[in-house]
């Protein structure tokens, strides 16, 4: 069978002529809360819904145990050379909603195992946390809304099926920017948890580049099979700096190839820019573990509020500084001018 | 106006990209109201979270469900990209440059384009959550230079003037004529064969020069079809043909998925791959009697479904289904009948002769010039998972069909063996030269390939396969995994099958061995017997303590080859013919002589007698259960370490038994090497004869299936990643191996009844391989700590990364083996003795003399070396490669970017050196070029590359 070359050319123009075209119209007015506009700056005073200046919300960690001083006055912060003033701290007391997002389409036992495990750490969780359950492969859905009802949690976890087509890549936007305007908009802390085994070529979207004429023996274009993964994680990057949410990953299962290993480092970047953090687990036996460690970090964590002063916008990097001694914090951000 | 619709069906699709990445489902006023009845800022926060999710379609109360980017038309994702390789971007090769090349020929387009997303027919069908796709094609047109050194007959060679010729040392080389040949009456038997002592007598031809007269005719007519000598890289006229030839290749393939959401229990996927191929084989002769390889068409089509059954949360069930079939047929003249122009005569084919002209020339025409092969694979499987108490259970049931439809007659107009023997001085080696040999049309061996019709191969296998993950306890779990597969061996579809049943009696001959059909005289349709095997895997992870970041792991696992399906005839004897004329003394009598054409007399139809494989290479069948068998066991550390790095160390050795290889290892009817003593009575055919098992055969033919190799790999590597920080990716490892068999080398193996002995290190053994992989993404731009641009320069600055991968792989070891094998054919392949107290090494290896080969010797005649079939202590030179990518993204809206890449390969345009050349020659002949490298190899290339990703 011939490939029907003319066809296929209309096509390629087609395609190329659509991409080029300017973006339409949309079809509704954006949400505040939609993910297109949303920036992880607050305009507006969560309360009194007065006009101020922005402002935006950092995740922290603070060492120096449970009395070290949260006072927004405690801490010193600037963008590059402009200083800037913390505004509020949402500290350990404060409500935290934990979007736990289950993404399982591949090894039952590994997925089983973590589980078990977010369910005990949830169960483990101080009466402050408001866990929540989404799940992607497939028909992404809410599952659970944030509530403290740990039951309730296991049982939704329990029935939740654990098969289909990998989602973080296609999702994570999503899911930061439907949470993002919960904290923007509410004095709250809140955090997305991602339980994932998720494997780059297991997506519906191609990652991958495979192979298609398997006679064409000189393909360079393949040499550097990963390109199209850094290209999507560059893409989600841009994106999720305009986000406040942190992004946390358990990622169940390490895969040493080269495109997982630059998709496991994507995830990594990815969380890295939200101010969250990732792990990836070699052996079953890591699962507990990372999953206790990364929710008792979620629970650590605290929520500093930062002015952005006049003429300060774009892509800036934030100094914070707190006499406990170093910590660690969120630097990235995309402000819009 | 299919093309039209085509395209007004994609264009309706279109506003789906224009608007991606625009749209919003919430309506304000849904979220104020919201927040406007909550109470607490907890509350609010809830349910302000579901009222977003609830318009975003995230929740089972949406009223519509959830669609990437919120519109209402679908969004699609993709790229469009092009390549572009050209020989103005890359260095000259070395290879080229070193014989006074300007250029290699390189154009290269590679283009293609990937759209996914939802299925949408406007009007028709709206895939929305439930139904996408994603498409694929991929185009290359291309046209490059290959480059080969060789050796062609010089000028005056060609009309039978020798007067030039010098053998490997540039001493003259003497050439005889076969026609004066007579027995010596002083030999004495007694003693071996030397100038002093000949069997034979034989006349040099006068001032070496072959009589016009004695030329023969087809043989001079078929010499026409050699190109012209162009080089002179020696030594002396050796290598004097450097062929630089055009390779053009049009490639064309697509590959699509469907995958569709029934619900949250069922979905499916259905996916095709499709490519077809014109490979335009770069020639080494632009006319029939090319010896190298020929146009071809290629094709290749894989269909797959799989249906996924979510029986419960912990319970799932996989149907797969896959059909794939390949093809591949040469692009043949099959219409001008070469034979007829050669004036060769006999019951020959139409395409150009074979004629095999030892000595190091180039041959005239090739084997298999006709090849039209096709296969086919089906397969059904079934994956049921599921978990019961701490155990994790997959059960796989799997039923493959495989079908070979092969038509390739090897020699269809006949294969003519040409050697110094008939114009040496008989029994005395550096004497005589093969295409003298030629000129006189004295061929030692001859074939023909009478094939009837293709061979429909087919072979099926069924499998079952239980695995069991088991958390033994906190830190430590287990694999346990259990393949029983049931294989049934080749059979032909109209049963024409044969081989040679070793036990059954030649009526021709009443001796042991005779051809036996499928499926006649008791013998079934397949002569291997069905295999039923179990293949166990037990594997390891466990965590010593309780931190994460360090597992040790450890692996078993066996595993057997079944009997596997091969292109071409093999196995067909008596169905197909092959028709084979043996010389009656190695040193004395032609095989046939090429003016008098092949005998007419050769059967033409299927000849289905116990006696139709006598005389030939006869077709013999591994017909017990023994299988190549393999084994691995291995144990690897992983640690993770402050600063994002992970070492991990690992050690396995691997091992085949019973593997499978053919004539260049192992034959049945090999002459022992106990019969070397018989000496120059060994060239009589009638005497050799009865020194093999089976005498009315020559050798056997095994196909490539004997289970008698074996090989032991023990490895250990050290591999150190850091993971991404501060944009820089490293992975770096260092591994050493080891790897000994008993099969592996350059050449045949010398003593095919005592493979104990052959037992050396592996011939591609590169014990030493390092490598350096690195992803860097430059630290420049907005929000990076160099040229922090906000301003229209971040266009300028942003967006570069660098990706880069180095390898050095140290030498693999070197095989010298004897120049000349006077051994009566007794012995494929001769190799050197050592002597002993010279080192081969030298003291600063380099392209003028890598080795010393004064540490080798040529053994006598009739005898073997005493040398391992490849030496521990002697390495070739060691190899370097270093590919760079530097690439460029520029994004062009929140959805769409664009990114330049320029991809170096050996961008530091490194020339690796070739291997020495190993031959080693007789004191009286040494080859002069022994432990020198001809030629380095390599060169800087170049790939520039654009893609719109959107």
């Amino acid at each position: 069978m011939r490939i029907p070359m003319r066809p296929l050319a209309l096509l390629l123009i087609a395609l190329l002529t659509a991409s080029l075209l300017p973006a339409g119209a949309p079809e509704q007015p954006a949400a505040q809360g939609e993910k297109r506009k949303s920036s992880g700056v607050e305009g507006k005073s969560p309360k009194s819904g007065k006009q101020r200046h922005p402002s935006i919300l950092v995740p922290v960690w603070i060492g120096g145990g449970a009395g070290a001083d949260l006072s927004p006055g405690s801490f010193t912060a600037k963008f590059a050379s402009a200083p800037a003033k913390v505004t509020s701290v949402r500290g350990g007391d404060t409500p935290l909603l934990l979007f736990v997002t289950i993404d399982f389409s591949e090894a039952l036992i590994l997925t089983e195992a973590a589980k078990t495990a977010i369910v005990q750490a949830i169960r483990d969780t101080k009466p402050q946390v408001y866990p929540s359950l989404l799940r992607i492969p497939e028909q992404p859905m809410v599952l659970l809304d944030p509530s403290t009802d740990r039951d309730a949690f296991a049982e939704a976890l329990g029935t939740l099926p654990m098969s289909g087509r990998a989602g973080f890549f296609e999702m994570v936007d999503v899911i930061a920017g439907v949470t993002d305007p919960v904290m923007r908009q509410n004095p709250v802390r809140a955090a997305v948890l991602y339980l994932t085994d998720s494997e780059i070529s297991n997506y519906r979207q191609d990652y991958t580049n495979p192979v298609i004429n398997s006679a064409d023996s000189r393909d360079l274009s393949r040499r550097f099979p990963d390109a199209l993964i850094r290209e999507k994680v560059s893409t989600l990057t841009n994106e999720l700096l305009r986000t406040s949410v942190p992004i946390f990953v358990v990622h169940l299962n390490y895969r040493n190839d080269t495109l997982n290993e630059a998709y496991q480092t994507g995830i990594k970047r990815l969380a890295q820019a939200t101010g969250g953090r990732s792990v990836f687990c070699r052996s079953i036996a890591e699962i507990p573990v990372a999953i206790g460690d990364m929710v008792n970090a979620i629970q650590a964590m605290d929520i500093v509020e930062v002015t952005v002063p006049d003429g300060v916008g774009g892509a800036v990097s934030l100094t914070l500084e707190h006499p406990s001694g170093p910590i660690e914090y969120r630097s990235l951000f995309d402000i819009p001018k | 106006m299919r093309s039209r619709r085509f395209i007004a069906i994609f264009l309706f699709m279109l506003p789906g990209i224009a608007i991606f990445g625009q749209q919003s489902a919430t309506p304000p006023a849904a979220a104020d109201a919201a927040k406007a009845s909550a109470g607490t800022p907890l509350e609010s926060a809830i349910e302000e979270f579901k009222t977003i999710t609830r318009a975003r379609g995230l929740r089972k109360d949406s009223p519509k469900p959830f669609q990437a980017g919120g519109g209402k038309l679908p969004q699609y994702h993709g790229r469009l990209t092009y390549n572009l390789r050209n020989d103005v971007f890359d260095a000259i090769p070395h290879q080229i440059r070193q014989r006074g090349g300007e250029a290699s020929i390189l154009r290269r387009h590679q283009f293609g384009f990937n759209v996914s997303g939802p299925v949408y027919l406007p009007k028709l069908y709206n895939g929305g959550t439930r139904t996408f796709f994603t498409l694929s094609y991929e185009g290359v047109r291309e046209s490059i230079a290959r480059s080969q050194l060789e050796t062609l007959p010089i000028f005056p060679e060609r009309s039978g003037d020798f007067s030039q010729t010098v053998d490997q040392a540039g001493l003259p080389l003497p050439i005889y004529d076969p026609a004066t040949t007579s027995l010596n009456p002083q030999f004495n038997n007694s003693q071996p064969v030397t100038e002093g002592n000949l069997q034979y007598n034989r006349t040099r031809f006068a001032n070496n020069r072959i009589p016009v007269a004695r030329l023969d005719p087809v043989a001079m007519a078929a010499a026409r079809y050699f190109p012209e000598p162009n080089a002179n890289a020696g030594p002396f006229f050796r290598n004097n043909y450097f062929v630089v030839s055009p390779e053009r290749n049009v490639v064309d393939g697509f590959t699509g998925r469907v995958d569709h959401i029934f619900n949250d229990k069922h979905r499916v996927s259905f996916n095709l791959t499709s490519s077809d191929a014109f490979a335009g084989a770069a020639k080494w002769f632009d006319n029939a009697a090319n010896p190298g390889l020929i146009d071809r068409d290629e094709s290749s089509r894989d269909y797959g479904l799989q249906y996924i059954f979510t029986i419960s949360p912990e319970t799932i069930n996989t149907f797969a289904f896959n059909a794939s079939g390949s093809g591949m047929q040469n692009v043949t003249d099959e219409e001008t009948d070469y034979p007829a122009q050669l004036g060769l005569e006999g019951r020959l084919g139409t395409v150009f002769p074979a004629f095999h002209i030892l000595d190091g020339y180039l041959d005239l025409g090739r084997a298999n010039v006709i090849r039209r092969n096709f296969s086919h694979t089906f397969q059904a499987s079934n994956t049921f998972s599921t978990r019961f108490r701490n155990h994790n259970l997959r059960f796989i049931a799997r039923a493959v069909k495989f079908q070979l439809n092969t038509y390739q007659p090897a020699y269809p107009s006949g294969h003519f063996q040409f050697q110094s023997a008939f114009t040496s001085l008989p029994g005395i080696v550096n004497t005589g030269h093969a295409f003298a040999t030629f000129l006189l049309g004295q061929a030692d061996f001859a074939e023909l390939s009478v094939i009837d019709s293709p061979s429909y191969w087919r072979r099926s296998l069924t499998a079952g396969r239980i695995i069991d993950q088991l958390e033994v306890r906190k830190g430590l779990s287990l694999t346990f995994d259990l393949n029983l597969e049931h294989s049934l061996p080749r059979v032909e579809k109209y049963d024409r099958q044969s081989t040679v049943d070793l036990s059954a009696v030649n009526p021709k001959t009443g001796k042991k061995g005779a051809l036996v059909f499928a499926n006649r005289n008791g013998y079934g349709r397949r002569f291997q017997p069905a295999l039923t095997v179990l293949e166990p895997r037990v594997s390891m992870a466990w965590n010593p303590t309780s931190e994460a970041g360090m597992v040790v792991r450890a692996h078993y696992a066996r595993s057997y080859q079944g009997w596997p399906l091969q292109w071409g005839h093999w196995g067909t004897q008596g169905f197909n013919l092959y028709p084979t004329f043996l010389s009656a003394n190695r040193l004395t009598e032609p095989a046939l002589t090429l003016r008098d054409g092949v005998p007419r007399d050769t059967a033409t139809g299927p000849n289905l007698d116990p006696s139709a494989a006598d005389d030939t290479n006869a077709n013999l069948m591994n017909r017990d259960d023994n299988v190549s068998m393999y084994t691995s066991v291995g144990m690897s550390f992983e640690r993770e370490l402050p600063g994002h790095l992970l070492v991990v160390v690992s050690g396995a050795r691997d091992s085949g038994r019973n593997v499978f290889i053919g004539n260049s290892v192992t034959n049945p009817n090999a002459v022992p090497l106990d019969y070397l003593s018989f000496r120059d009575a060994l060239n009589d055919e009638a005497f050799v004869r009865n020194l093999r098992p089976f005498s009315q055969y020559q050798l056997f033919n095994l196909g490539g299936m004997w289970p008698v190799a074996r090989y032991n790999r023990d490895a250990a590597a050290v591999r150190i990643e850091r993971r991404a920080t501060a944009g820089l990716t490293l992975r770096g490892s260092y591994s050493f191996s080891k790897q000994m068999d008993n099969y592996s080398g350059p050449t045949a193996v010398q003593d095919m009844y005592n493979l104990q002995k052959e037992w050396a290190v592996t011939a591609w053994n590169n014990p030493h391989v390092v490598s350096l992989n690195y992803a860097y993404e430059l630290p420049f731009g907005p929000n990076k700590s160099i040229f922090n641009y906000s301003d229209w320069r971040r266009y300028l600055v942003a967006g570069w990364s660098v990706n880069g991968t180095s390898t050095l792989v140290s030498g693999s070891p070197l095989s010298p083996r004897a120049s000349f094998n006077n051994t009566g054919g007794v012995v494929q392949a001769v190799y050197v003795n050592i002597v002993e107290g010279v080192s081969p090494n030298v003291e600063n290896p380099s392209a003028e003399l890598w080795f010393n080969p004064k540490a080798f010797s040529h053994p006598d005649d009739f005898t073997i070396g005493n040398a391992s079939r490849n030496l521990a202590n002697l390495y070739g030179p060691s190899r370097q490669n270093h590919d760079l990518s530097v690439s460029k993204r520029i994004n062009l809206s929140t959805s769409q970017s664009l990114e330049f890449t320029a991809v170096g390969l050996n961008f530091l345009n490194h020339a690796n050196l070739d291997d020495p050349d190993t031959q080693i020659g007789t004191a009286a002949a040494p080859n002069v070029n022994a432990g020198r490298i001809a030629q380095s190899v390599g060169g800087r290339i170049i790939q520039v590359g654009l893609r719109l990703n959107f």
